[in-house]
């Protein structure tokens, strides 16, 4: 039996928490900067803004950027989002866009 | 010892139970997203020679989707066990960031701390994040804790069903992801300056994602940051 699986994960599960723990393992009881709660509010728009836009044109598979169903997806989400739908039904709508265009190109 | 037996406080009590609903329901249409791709997960480690204890056991421990895509899908394309764990662990870094952001709302000493840390995800480091640059330590477990038995679940119903991964392109669900993302983002947009820092972040984004190094705009995000962060200090 290989054991290659069980190394990767026994690496990837030392390293991860390393990385997210790193924080309290580093900072211990001390402080952080004046400046770093407005460093944070900065911070999680960049990042979600990020997230959004590698969501939704980056592919796991593929090079470059993907424009695809996911478009008209989003773009649906939006409209419904406008319109003060709630979650749910904003999801709903992405989802149901996105398999609908996908199922008729 | 004091506060073995301090008085009940309703208020505080209700306080805390509502903050741990909102986080577990505001959670709940991610974990419809991350349960299909703990599925796709669990197929590509199947494909990759990991058993269904291997597969789950690496879901529940390091529970970070795209770090663990990446170094399974190195496996899958022939690489060895260090390639795949480096890949991986490069996807990680950003918690490096997120972890310490997170760090002033953590309670207790330094092993509970980096413990709690483990639930750190976009998603729920996203949804226990206040419009002020703060962190609610209650939201980030809860919707932590659900987040994770979706991708854990989802893994092993992938590792042991009959699922394939082009069922969730059939659905329409790799849709679901940056909608949710967006909504996430809605809120911290209140600003003239955090606006802007999220269009540049956004645009930085699509470059790097048109010369095919999606990654790094994590790190682009962050000196983003650091920018507004001087600039908002120059000019109060």
């Amino acid at each position: 039996m290989n054991s290659d699986p069980w190394i990767v994960v026994g690496a990837l599960v030392v390293t991860t928490f390393l990385l997210k723990g790193a924080g309290s393992l580093v900072m211990g009881d001390r402080e952080l900067p004046a400046w770093f709660p407005r460093f944070v509010e900065y911070l999680t728009p960049a990042l979600l803004a990020v997230l959004v836009v590698t969501q939704l044109v980056g592919s796991a598979g593929a090079h470059g950027m993907t424009f695809d169903a996911r478009l008209a997806g989003f773009a649906g989400a939006l409209v419904a989002w406008r319109l003060k739908a709630p979650v749910p039904l904003v999801v709903l709508v992405a989802a149901a866009v996105t398999a609908g265009v996908r199922a008729l190109s | 010892m004091t506060g073995t037996d301090s008085p009940h406080r309703p208020d505080a009590d209700g306080g805390r139970r509502a903050a741990w609903a909102e986080g577990a329901r505001a959670a709940v249409p991610f974990t419809v997203a991350i349960f299909a791709f703990g599925v796709s997960f669990g197929v590509l480690a199947k494909g990759a020679g990991f058993g269904a204890l291997a597969a789950t056991s690496m879901s529940g421990l390091v529970f970070v989707g795209s770090s663990q895509f990446a170094a399974v899908s190195v496996i899958v394309n022939g690489g060895g066990w260090a390639a795949a764990a480096v890949a991986g662990t490069l996807l990680n870094l950003r918690y490096l960031v997120m972890g310490f952001a997170i760090l002033p709302a953590l309670r207790g000493g330094r092993a509970r701390r980096a413990v709690e840390s483990q639930l750190v995800i976009e998603e729920s480091w996203a949804i226990a994040s206040d419009a002020d640059g703060r962190f609610d330590r209650v939201r980030l477990l809860s919707s932590g804790v659900v987040l994770w038995l979706g991708w854990v679940l989802g893994t092993l119903a992938g590792a042991i069903g009959p699922f394939r991964a082009v069922d969730i392109l059939t659905y329409g669900l790799d849709a679901v992801s940056p909608v949710l993302f967006f909504l996430l983002l809605a809120p911290h947009l209140g600003t003239a300056r955090k606006r802007t820092a999220a269009a540049a972040a956004a645009a930085c984004a699509a470059v790097l994602t048109a010369v095919a190094v999606p990654d790094s705009a994590i790190a682009v995000a962050c000196l983003i940051a650091v920018g507004w962060t001087w600039r908002a200090g120059r000019k109060p």
